[in-house]
This record gives C-alpha cells, sequence and structure tokens, in this order.
C-alpha cells in the first residue's frame, strides 16, 4: 500500500505487523493532530447539524430548535421577490469587481515591469501595499470623511471646482463605484505581487528574440509578457470564481447603510439580518443552506475549470 | 529584470516611459492620500475642522486629538483587548495549524488520508452563520474573552500552505533524527519548526493581520461594551456615531488639565483614534515585505 519512501521502515519495532502498535508508534503525531481535529469538529462539523433547524417550526419561545418539523416551509424565501433583490445586488457587486478589479493588477504589474529604475520600483510597491494590510474597519471610516457631504475632501474639490456637493454615502448611484474604487484601492498593488513574479519568470532570451524580430514595447507586451503570465492569469481567474457569492460581505456590510440598502443589500448581510438581528432563525439558516449550496456548485465549477485550463487544482 | 537593449530607445518610447513613470507616481500619491487626509484631520482642533475646508494640510494645528485618545480609558481598554486577543491567538493558531500541517504531511501516519479529508471537506462545505452561532451559543461562548480565540485556533488553508515547507524538509534529516532516538513532537520542536520558520512567520504575519482588525466576532458574539476590541469599536463608532466617547474624553483631559478649552470633537477623535489603531502595522510591514511576498508565491503556486 505504502509505495512512498517510508523512512520510519527501518526503525519499527517488531511489533509493525500489530495494527494497535503501528498507532502507538505515531502517538505524537496524533498528538499533534488532536488540537486541530478537535477544533474542526467542534467548530466545523457540530454546526452543519444545526442546520436541519431550516427544516423546523423555530419561534422565540422555543429557541433554537423549535417545535416541530416543518419540512420545506421555511423555504418559502424563494417567492419573496426581496431575496431575489439581494441575490440582483451579490451578483452585480461580484460580477462589476471581477471586470474591473481583476484585471487592475495585471496592468499595474505591467507598469511596474517596465521600470528600470529598482529604487521607484520598490518604492511605488512598498506604498501600494499598504492598504491590503489596514482592515475595512478603518478603510470604511476613511471613505466616510473623506465622502462626508460637508468637510469631506472629495465634495471640496467638487465645490472648488464649482460644483454641487455630492451626497455620496447616502445616494444609491454612488455606492457601487464606492465600492470598487476602495476594493481598487485596497488590494491593486497586494495583487499585482503575484503577476510581477510571474513576469520575473519570462525568460530575458524571449524579450531579446523579440527585439531582434524588430518589435517594439508594445509588441513585446502583446506577444511576450502578455503570453508568458497567461497561466498565473487563468488560475488566478478561476480561483476567483468561488468568491462571486461573496462578494466581499465585510466590505460591503460596513459601506452599507439604511440610504443605500436597496443596491447594497447583498445575500450574506439578509441572512445576517434575518437571523441575529430579527432573531428569524430558521429562515436564516435555509437561506445560509441555499447559499452554501451555491458556493459548493461554484468551487466545483471552478476546480473543473482549472484542471481544464491546466492549472492547479484543489484536490 | 534587465532587458538587454540592442538600440538606444526611440523618442516615443521615452515618452512613454516617462508617462509610464507618471501614472505610477500619480497612483501612489492616490493610496498614500486618503491616509494622509485623516492624519491632517487628526492634527487639527476639531470644532475648527467641522466649519469645513480642512483637505491638505491642519489649519489649527493641536495634539489635544491625540491627548484624548490616551487619556480616555475606554479607547485604551479596547486596545488592551486588541493586544491580548492578538497575543494568545496569534501564537496558539501557528502552534496548532503547522503542529497539524506536520503531522499531515508523515506519510506512514495511518488514516492520514481520513484526517486531510476531514479538513479539506470542512474548508468547503459551510454550516452558515446561524448554525455556526447557535453552536457557540451551545458552547457557552457567547460573551466570553475565549470567543476571540478559540474558534479560529485553526484554518485549513494555513495547513495547506504549511504542507508545501513541511514537505520541502528532507526526509534523509529526519530518518537519522529518529536513529538519534528523538520522538516526533522533539523532531518538529528541534528541526521543523526551525527550518520552516520562514512560513510560519508568514503564516504569523496574516493570522494578526487578521486578528487585529477583525471586528465581526466582537460586535455579533460579544455584548459587553468593556470587551470590545478596537476594531469592533471603530466599526460601532462607523455605524452609529458614538459621541459619548468624546464626552468621556472631554472629561479625561478636563479632569487633567482644567484650564484647557475643549476643542476635540466626534471627527478629530476619531481620525486621531484610527491613525493611532494603524501606526503599528504601517511602521512594520515593509520590513516583513520578504515574507508576504514569499507567502503569496507558496499560495498560489499551491502544489
Amino acid at each position: 500500500m505504502e509505495t512512498a519512501v517510508s523512512y520510519g521502515k527501518l526503525l519499527q519495532p517488531k511489533s509493525k505487523l500489530k495494527f494497535w502498535a503501528k498507532l502507538k508508534d505515531h502517538r505524537w503525531l496524533y498528538l499533534m493532530l488532536a488540537p486541530a481535529v478537535l477544533l474542526q469538529v467542534v467548530f466545523a462539523y457540530l454546526p452543519m447539524s444545526k442546520m436541519l433547524i431550516a427544516f423546523r417550526n423555530v419561534d422565540e419561545f422555543h429557541l433554537p430548535y423549535g417545535t416541530e418539523w416543518v419540512g420545506f416551509q421555511n423555504f418559502n424565501f424563494l417567492s419573496d421577490p426581496y431575496f431575489w433583490e439581494t441575490l440582483r445586488n451579490t451578483v452585480v457587486i461580484a460580477g462589476l469587481k471581477l471586470l474591473i478589479c481583476f484585471p487592475a493588477p495585471i496592468l499595474l504589474a505591467l507598469l511596474l515591469n517596465e521600470v528600470r529604475h529598482q529604487r521607484f520600483k520598490k518604492a511605488i510597491q512598498t506604498i501600494s501595499y499598504l492598504p491590503h494590510f489596514i482592515s475595512w474597519v478603518i478603510i470604511a471610516n476613511i471613505i466616510d470623511r473623506l465622502l462626508n457631504t460637508n468637510v469631506g475632501l472629495a465634495n471640496g474639490i467638487i465645490t472648488a471646482l464649482g460644483g454641487k456637493a455630492i451626497h455620496f454615502t447616502g445616494s444609491t448611484k454612488w455606492f457601487l463605484p464606492i465600492v470598487v474604487i476602495s476594493n481598487l484601492w485596497k488590494e491593486v498593488g497586494f495583487s499585482s505581487i503575484v503577476y510581477l513574479a510571474a513576469m520575473t519568470q519570462i525568460s530575458p532570451e524571449l524579450y531579446e528574440a523579440a527585439e531582434v524580430d524588430g518589435a517594439g514595447r508594445f509588441a513585446q507586451l502583446k506577444h511576450v509578457t502578455l503570453p508568458g503570465i497567461y497561466p498565473i492569469i487563468s488560475m488566478m481567474l478561476v480561483l476567483s470564481i468561488p468568491s462571486l457569492i461573496n462578494a466581499g460581505f465585510v466590505q460591503i456590510y460596513l459601506l452599507h447603510n439604511p440610504l443605500n440598502q436597496p443596491v447594497s443589500e447583498i445575500l450574506d448581510i439578509y441572512i445576517l439580518k434575518t437571523g441575529l438581528s430579527y432573531g428569524d432563525f430558521a429562515k436564516a439558516a435555509a437561506m445560509g443552506i441555499c447559499n452554501s449550496i451555491v458556493s459548493l456548485i461554484l468551487i466545483i465549477i471552478a476546480n473543473k475549470g482549472s484542471a481544464k485550463l491546466g492549472g492547479s487544482t484543489i484536490w | 529584470m534587465t532587458r538587454f537593449r540592442f538600440r538606444k530607445a526611440s523618442v516615443g518610447e521615452r515618452l512613454v516611459r516617462i508617462i509610464n513613470y507618471l501614472m505610477l507616481l500619480v497612483f501612489a500619491a492616490a493610496v498614500l492620500l486618503p491616509f494622509w487626509y485623516i492624519t491632517v484631520i487628526s492634527l487639527n482642533e476639531g470644532i475648527d475642522f467641522a466649519r469645513g475646508g480642512v483637505y491638505l494640510w491642519p489649519r489649527a494645528f493641536t495634539w489635544d486629538n491625540y491627548r484624548a485618545v490616551f487619556s480616555d480609558l475606554s479607547i485604551l481598554n479596547y486596545f488592551k483587548n486588541s493586544m491580548l486577543r492578538l497575543l494568545l491567538l496569534t501564537p496558539l493558531h501557528l502552534l496548532v495549524t503547522t503542529m497539524a500541517g506536520w503531522a499531515i504531511s508523515r506519510r506512514t501516519l495511518p488514516g492520514r488520508k481520513f484526517i486531510a479529508g476531514m479538513f479539506v471537506v470542512a474548508m468547503f462545505v459551510n454550516a452558515g452563520l446561524i448554525p455556526f452561532y447557535l453552536t457557540l451559543v451551545e458552547l457557552k461562548l457567547i460573551n466570553k474573552f475565549a470567543v476571540y480565540v478559540l474558534p479560529w485556533l485553526f484554518s485549513c488553508f494555513e495547513l495547506m500552505v504549511y504542507l508545501v515547507a513541511a514537505r520541502s524538509i528532507p526526509d534523509s534529516l529526519i530518518e537519522s533524527a529518529y536513529l538519534d532516538g528523538a520522538n516526533d513532537l522533539r523532531i518538529y520542536f528541534k528541526i521543523v519548526v526551525p527550518l520552516t520558520a520562514a512560513t510560519i512567520a508568514t503564516l504569523g504575519l496574516f493570522n494578526a493581520v487578521w486578528a487585529w482588525g477583525d471586528w465581526f466576532t466582537g460586535t455579533f458574539y460579544i455584548r459587553s461594551h468593556e470587551k470590545w476590541t478596537i476594531a469592533t469599536y471603530l466599526q460601532m463608532v462607523l455605524q452609529r456615531g458614538a459621541s459619548h466617547n468624546v464626552r468621556s474624553a472631554a472629561e479625561a483631559m478636563l479632569a487633567a488639565d482644567q484650564t484647557k478649552r475643549i476643542t476635540i470633537n466626534e471627527a478629530s477623535l476619531r481620525a486621531a483614534t484610527l491613525l493611532v489603531t494603524i501606526l503599528p502595522i504601517t511602521l512594520i510591514y515593509p520590513f516583513l515585505q520578504k515574507y508576504f511576498i514569499h507567502g503569496v508565491m507558496v499560495g498560489s503556486l499551491k502544489e
């Protein structure tokens, strides 16, 4: 069975034929695994049993397990138009992020790759990583300040240029741009690391050959750089599919308020509110089940897609 | 990365290069601008700021906002909670995750595939928020400080990253350790940890950054305000505009010096709090670039 080099084979005691003795040999390894396994059972697998409350009748007097089995009654949110609105919001935000925030780090990497002056390149890179390490709570607060209707910098510039102050934080029109731009600002620097690293792997000989063939900078970009990082791009693209159903919960939650709710309430927030704020645990659990199923499907699709493209797979 | 040039750059190419540098400069400035703005607000009198017009340079310079931050005991309490959480969670998290990672990497371990499968499945099948919350209720973890630590001690994704590093240790080294009579635990602490220190440092960095910024746990799993972390406090301020903190900060300052007039308001106090919160990581991360770049590479290259 074990065809790989079993380093311990030479050193196992004569009782190696006995199953329990084998376990005893590895007792320290099992000890080392024990905390992790215990934690997984308690915090990942135990909650799964609680998913069943989605099929029960739960009200505030019979928390948390409810009184009786009611089948799919709690799943009637599927006919509720508001549920589909939140789903639409989720997909729109996730789609926009994919469309804009996915190519941006590649562009930044391309720009940085052209820089010869190493110190300058390093400095720009270091600065660009900073927002990644600042949590969304901080950034949301900063955005709140910047876009403040009366004293914020953004409106200061707008009024100085002769425009009228815009109520950014409460408007449904500006929510999407704010989300996309702030996500860009936070992640574009850090995300470009992967692409830059891939670009450095491209052999300089390819560039030389292209030069000899008369390729200018753009042509080199098109024919050497981009094809060279194509595997990484496709891998990152596939890896970002599972986040479609998520749409960046933390960021959206911090930026959403009752005023922009029609466009900002994504599915995760709706589940959160239904469960922890309104106390309708069963319905929230039911929605959570739907959510988990969809994200599992997306992950399977992503994995198959990655395998097809020749990238690495998760299993 | 240098590229061999057979000819001098044409005028067009030089122009493109200048535009390239300019764009990057503008980008860097755009990244820094919000932070600079908050710095300006924090160094400006709150009352003056409320009048508007303070943008790129403090108009009424003052250290009062920072004095308020450090003299307001409730804010210091939140900092203490965040630090406590960090000091408890990150080392234990690293221990649990890397120990398990090392054990899983040992191919002779019976049941290894089953346990590894258990970890992977848990990564993808998420029971959902409500079941998780109900589990916490049942475990009596709600509103206890342990809820900041216990559920977050293990990460399957980090285990997989660590696996790559663990596998890079040559088997012969481990064999000779066995010959010398060492058991697995000893081998882990004396050999594996020092050899994989870079990966461990990277994982620790990411975990620390997450733990410092996690506001969700404190907001939804904790009821008493004294147990908030600084992240939860900032989130509450953002959502509700916690003006009672301005009053307590003002009172603390007045108590220290009766003659001062109060210049702070909610905006400037918040700005100063923000800056104090991000200052540690801002000063540290440039020196840790080597680690997180290494982490990104390992994480994306997988097997």
